[in-house]
């Protein structure tokens, strides 16, 4: 099959005007809620974007338009929740759409509100992020002084107010689902929740058409384009936006540069931190492909979008000890389960490679491994199993090394 | 449909539930057992721990659910299939604990939770009984809390309940966490510590040692002692708690669960008040006047002592030259024999449970409306109102329990109205208007507020309903609003918010509620058609008056006029009861002025400190002829005493007693009576003998026969309790009284002084609290512009000056005082020798005060 090679959400990024909003409108922007606003049935919109098979650029992959449609149209307000807050490491999309292209995502958000049937939309940005949040306040400020945001926009009777927020004013905690925040969300009311890629998408689908879109990637599941975040070891790392079932080793050789100095590939972690690692054994014999399902297939995800390449040079200890440290860093501390967890995996994983290992640290590390999984209320506990199990399978070897041997086999220095 | 029931299966067990009710709750009170540690039945539902996941291998519709769930976030359904033993639910709980554990340091040897721990009993059960951690445990700096929690902070496993409590139950927000992963430290903020009333409950929330009882800790360990569970006795509205001791002593009190009267709550004076059992001012053995000193004596010396007293004086004046006062402070049988000994023996109607003339005025004011006190509303009822209408009560200080129950209602969504000159505080953010009225024109207040109901549509139906009508149609709401100092938008603001269509209201009345604006209540409960509850401090007002510590009704509440009533009174006691009214507790201080009353009988009550008007008190007791205390504490009318009589406290006695909603419960001794105390029902029937005219009750299931003869209502309390009690609700219908309200107080100038109750500083008991002196010191309350006139901050000492006579006190500055206002604690002013009278001149006492004193500065920190 032919892939077909066409930048989406990109597609801007060389022209530096296209921050602002004369620059935008002049590359052709907001002409999708031109087209729809006021014009379209907002099912329609759903069925289109259902249509597109676009699905959700955040991490789960989860078909859009299907989203969407969970929300009770009875219940109001409504409210629609993006989520800017890209804090999964190796990924570094969100940041540079909302940078270069903010008013894509602001139309895209238009057109979601219009869908849904939503007056009021909240972009989350978290704290670090300071270029995006002055990007995307800028954004909606020329947006607003030009009718594209507020009462009536553009004469069509539906309008929106959208508010860049740094959170709800409250502890940064997952809630208990049931119930989803579909019903009950933001503030208590229905919520959609969408990243600011997936909502980046869709200007062009309502410009282009669903089956344009889909036309891209590798079949009618795995359709458009991703922003693939590669980092590490290849020669050029970078953002590229690629249609969705290239191989990995496309990815790596033939867009990112290969791999720097030439070194061996060892292991790739395909869709950021979360997602299970795979061998350059698995990469190259299985022909692993980076879209959604594919990797799915393989035992990892496609996550994040965030593409980690580590090649001969790297040990794999030190690799899931980082990663742990980060899960440790991040439990919100509210389950028992991945606020002692995450921090115990860290220790271990981490005392490893310092070369204090003891004999049974992979043993019990393997047993705390399923405990992790299923067994709390968000995932980020089960992100951590999932990432510190793949290295452990995959490269048990070298773990033992380090635990025999009391020291780094690869001679990483053990970072203070 | 909320209620409806259905069943599920555990274990192959049908449960059954109310639906959609957490599983966990259900499996619980089927007896099993799932482990547990943030989930709580009277705090929301946050599966944090998830220590009680299950698995779903039938939600109901035939399929199971993928994942584990956690059993408090599970709604029960019908014909659900749960398994709890399952070897995945084994592997995971297995896995929780150990995670639970990886940083909780095993220090159980010197943990005052050990042997009640939940950490402790569930890990036997439920863990692994191999560690394998080798990492050093998490250690947080060390910090403090309060006077009563003590913080272990290192043995936290984050199960946030008490962040919950006092986020949702108290409203304080206190607790809080910070950090996140494995540093993520649940704790307060340090320049805003733990100072509720009602700090005490996460002690008994937390299910680990991480906060502990730091009055309790270190004396006992929990498998030494032996407890009673019973309602708290501190004040009116009867918590239910147990009472732990090891061997003669009491160590400590904890929660118990009533949920129509506490649910799992007590205040922290009910918590650390039984220290007061252990006093130092404890009566422990009887006392005669001689030479002028109190001299200890036997109980025959003392008892034919009062007897040969007595006696002479009924032989020259008769039985209407003595007087009893006292009663709220007994057992239901105590008052009960009170009672008959002085309307049999003495032949006497002059007793009278209600010596602060407040409750005489609320009293007389239900009687005058519903011809009987009590039961016209319910706890309960109180917490799932939709509309509360406070009036005089500021209830975190009065009764702290309340105000929980009313805090619930508000996040039910039910509208609050508070009418008192202060705008109390009830921990709100919304849901709470005040109209806050000149002290002593809350009747007016309450007027105006009526006349906005009806102008709202409110019409009175029922007896009196007419005349009501009329007197609200010819009001004037803007200059009643104006004589009270209201605004009269707020008023009818406040009209509409207590009027949800079809919802149930409840109005409160608090001690602020004096002679009008108590009979003014009562009307707007009827016109409301809402649930009324009066609020006292005494904790068995309700139950001496039901046993007929009134004047002019005997036992059971009927009249003295009802010759039946007589007669069945000396079927019982075999005597003659008198039919004339007694005089009541308003009368006797003149009658003792004017030698018409020769003896009085002060029962557990101290008037020459309690009551308002002390002076004329004093001035009165000093005229009497001859006093007798029977008390369990030295007060300041002991004075006055010529034989005192040592009396138990609650603690240590067997009985009943009554709360403000008339729920009988059974009161067990926790502890046998200290010193000589002996039980004051048994004391009676040993003075009428020694008067030579026994007493037929001289045992306590006879004064319990007695008792139910004579108060038909108590006929099945006093012979079967269960265990929550039984209230004894009326039927709710009453006549209004359109009563011309008294001309408006002129603008007051300069300060004005109101006193109001604070629990932990109220009354001689309390006062020898020793647990109970780390709480808010009596002060001074100014508003912050007067404070700021006289040039005191917080903390400093104010010389307050009253009627010639003057007195120091810190000052505390309170921004819910409106300027011109300054509040003291009741009770506490006069019970220093010598001290003011205030609250005897309506509107508040004019007052000077000045600073006399800066506080003590001291150096914060480093």
């Amino acid at each position: 099959m032919a892939i077909r090679f066409e930048k989406i959400v990109t597609g801007r990024f060389g022209n530096p005007e296209a921050s602002t909003l004369a620059g935008y409108e002049a590359a052709g922007g907001y002409q999708a809620i031109r087209k729809i606003l006021g014009k379209a049935e907002p099912k329609n919109v759903i069925e289109l974007v259902k249509a597109s098979g676009l699905r959700g650029r955040g991490g789960a992959g989860f078909p859009c338009g299907l989203k969407w449609s969970f929300v009770p149209q009875s219940l109001n307000p409504k409210y629609l929740a993006v989520n800017g807050d890209e804090g999964e490491p190796g990924t570094f999309k969100d940041r540079e759409l909302m940078i270069r292209d903010p008013h894509q995502l602001i139309e895209g958000i238009v057109v979601a509100c219009y869908a849904v049937g939503i007056a009021k939309a909240y972009v989350y940005i978290r704290g670090e992020f300071d270029a995006p949040w002055r990007a995307v306040e800028r954004a909606l400020g020329e947006a607003y002084a030009k009718g594209y945001l507020g009462e009536n926009i553009l004469g069509s009777g539906f309008g929106c107010d959208v508010y860049a927020h740094r959170g709800e004013g409250k502890r940064g905690h997952p809630r208990l689902k049931p119930p989803f925040p579909a019903v009950v969300g933001l503030y208590g009311k229905p919520t959609v929740i969408n990243n600011v890629e997936t909502l980046s998408n869709l200007p062009h689908i309502v410009n282009n058409g669903a089956e344009w879109f889909a036309g891209i990637g590798i079949d009618e599941k795995n359709t458009g384009t991703r922003m693939y975040c590669v980092s590490g070891h290849a020669a050029r790392p970078g953002l590229y936006e690629l249609p969705l079932g290239l191989t990995c080793e496309e990815l790596i050789y033939e867009h990112a540069g290969g791999m720097r100095n030439g070194k061996a590939l060892k292991a790739v972690i395909p869709g950021g931190a979360s997602a299970p690692v795979l061998t350059a054994q698995e990469v190259r014999e299985g022909k692993v492909r980076m879209d959604f399902d594919s990797l799915a297939k393989a035992g990892s995800m496609g996550g994040s979008g965030g593409v980690i390449v580590m090649d001969e040079t790297a040990c794999m200890v030190q690799a899931a000890g980082r990663l742990a440290r980060f899960f440790e860093h991040e439990s919100c501390g509210q389950c028992s389960v991945c606020r002692e967890g995450t921090g115990w995996v860290s220790e271990i994983i981490n005392r490893v490679e310092a070369g204090r290992g003891r004999a049974d640290d992979l043993a019990t590390l393997a047993s705390i491994d399923p405990n992790m999984r299923g067994n709390t209320i968000c995932v980020l506990s089960d992100a951590c199993a999932m990432m510190f199990g793949a290295f452990l399978k995959k490269f048990h070897r070298e773990f033992e090394a380090h635990v025999e041997q009391g020291r780094c086999p690869l001679g990483s220095p053990y970072p203070a | 449909m909320a209620d409806q029931e259905i069943t599920f299966t555990l274990n192959g067990e049908a449960v059954a539930a109310k639906k959609g009710e957490p599983v966990l709750e259900a499996a619980l009170r089927r007896g099993l057992h799932i482990p547990h540690f943030c989930y709580h039945s009277y705090l929301s539902v946050v599966g944090q721990c998830r220590a009680c996941l299950v698995d779903v291998l039938d939600a109901g519709n035939g399929k199971p659910v993928p994942k584990l769930q956690p059993a408090c976030a599970t709604p029960a359904i019908q014909g659900m299939v749960i398994s709890t033993v399952s070897p995945r639910v084994k592997e995971a709980q297995e896995g929780v604990f150990e995670f639970l554990l990886k940083n909780h340091p095993l220090d159980c040897p010197v943990c005052d939770q050990g042997g009640e721990c939940p950490l402790q009993d569930q890990t036997m059960a439920y863990a692994k009984a191999v560690s394998r951690t080798h990492e050093l445990r998490r250690i947080y700096p060390r910090k403090e809390l309060s006077a009563y929690v003590k913080p272990e902070m290192n043995r936290c496993v984050h199960c946030t309940r008490c962040i919950r409590f006092t986020h949702e139950i108290d409203g304080g927000g206190e607790f809080g966490w910070a950090s996140r992963g494995d540093r993520t430290e649940v704790g307060i903020f340090e320049d805003l510590p733990l100072t509720s009333i009602v700090s005490g409950n996460v002690i008994d929330i937390c299910p680990v040692g991480a906060l502990t009882d730091n009055k309790y800790r270190f004396t006992a360990r929990v498998w030494e002692m032996a407890h009673a569970e019973g309602p708290c006795t501190l004040c009116s509205v009867g918590c239910r708690q147990r009472v732990w001791r090891a061997g003669d002593e009491l160590k400590r009190v904890t929660a118990g669960e009533n949920p129509a009267v506490n649910d799992a709550w007590i205040c922290d004076v009910g918590r650390y008040g039984w220290s007061g059992v252990h006093a130092g001012e404890r009566i422990l053995r009887p006392l005669i006047r001689r030479e002028g000193r109190l001299q200890p004596a036997s109980w025959p010396e003392a008892l034919g002592h009062i007897a040969r007293r007595l006696g002479a004086i009924l032989r020259e004046s008769g039985g209407g030259a003595v007087a009893g006062l006292g009663g709220a402070w007994a057992t239901n049988e105590s008052a009960f024999q009170f009672g008959a000994f002085f309307r049999e023996v003495l032949g006497s109607n002059s007793v009278d449970c209600r010596v602060h003339p407040r409750d005489l005025a609320q009293t007389e004011a239900q009687l005058a409306a519903f011809g009987a006190v009590g039961g016209q509303g319910s706890i309960a009822g109180l917490g799932r109102a939709k509309g509360i209408l406070l009036v005089g009560s500021d209830p975190f200080e009065e009764h702290p329990i309340l105000a929980l129950q009313v805090r619930k209602a508000a996040r039910g969504g039910a509208a609050v109205v508070s009418v008192h000159p202060r705008r109390i505080d009830l921990r709100l953010h919304s849901g709470l208007r005040h109209l806050c009225p000149l002290p002593g024109e809350e009747a007016r207040a309450l007027r105006a507020l009526a006349k906005a109901l009806a102008e709202a549509g409110a019409a009175p139906s029922g007896e009196g309903a007419e005349g009501y009508a009329h007197a609200l149609a010819s009001a004037d709401l803007d200059a009643l609003c104006r004589e009270a100092d209201i605004d009269p938008r707020e008023a009818r603001e406040a009209a509409r918010a207590l009027r949800p269509e079809g919802a149930e209201v409840v109005v409160l009345a608090g001690p602020g509620a004096q002679a009008e604006a108590a009979a003014e209540a009562a009307n707007l409960a009827l016109l409301l058609r809402a649930e009324l509850l009066f609020a006292s401090t005494g904790p068995n007002l309700q139950g001496a008056l039901d046993m007929g510590l009134h004047p002019a009704l005997l036992p059971g509440g009927r009249p003295l006029g009802d010759a039946a009533a007589r007669e069945a009174c000396q079927g019982a006691w075999g005597g003659p009861v008198g039919a004339a009214p007694g005089l009541s507790s308003a009368q006797v201080w003149d009658a003792l002025n004017e030698r018409r009353v020769r003896a009085l009988y002060l029962f557990g009550c101290d008037p020459a400190a309690e009551h308002p008007e002390g002076a004329r008190v004093r001035r009165a007791l000093e005229a009497a002829e001859f006093v007798v205390l029977h008390a369990s504490h030295a007060n300041a009318s002991l004075d006055y005493a010529e034989v005192v009589l040592p009396a138990p406290t609650l603690y240590e006695e067997e009985g009943s007693v009554t709360n403000l909603e008339r729920r009988v419960q059974r009161l067990r001794r926790a502890v046998k009576p200290l010193g000589e105390a002996r039980e004051p029902w048994r004391a009676f029937a040993e003075l009428s003998r020694a008067m030579e005219a026994p007493m037929r009750a001289h045992a306590l299931d006879r004064v319990r026969l007695q008792a139910r003869l004579l108060c038909a209502d108590y006929a099945g309390p006093l012979s079967r309790l269960p265990e929550e009690g039984v209230r004894l609700a009326r039927e709710r219908r009453g006549a209004f009284r359109a009563a011309a309200l008294p001309p408006a107080a002129p603008p007051a100038g300069g300060l004005r002084l109101i006193l109001a109750p604070a629990l932990w500083l109220s009354g001689s008991f309390a006062a020898s609290a020793v647990h109970l002196k780390d709480m808010p010191r009596a002060a001074l309350r100014l508003s912050p512009p007067d404070a700021d006139r006289i040039g005191a901050g917080e903390g400093d000492e104010a010389e307050v000056e009253l009627g010639g006579r003057s007195l120091r006190l810190p000052v505390r500055v309170d921004a819910s005082l409106p300027v011109g206002l300054a509040q003291a604690p009741e009770g506490y002013l006069a019970a220093l020798r010598g001290g003011l009278d205030a609250g005897a001149a309506r509107g508040g006492a004019a007052v000077k005060v000045r600073a006399a004193a800066a506080a003590p500065r001291v150096k914060v920190g480093g």
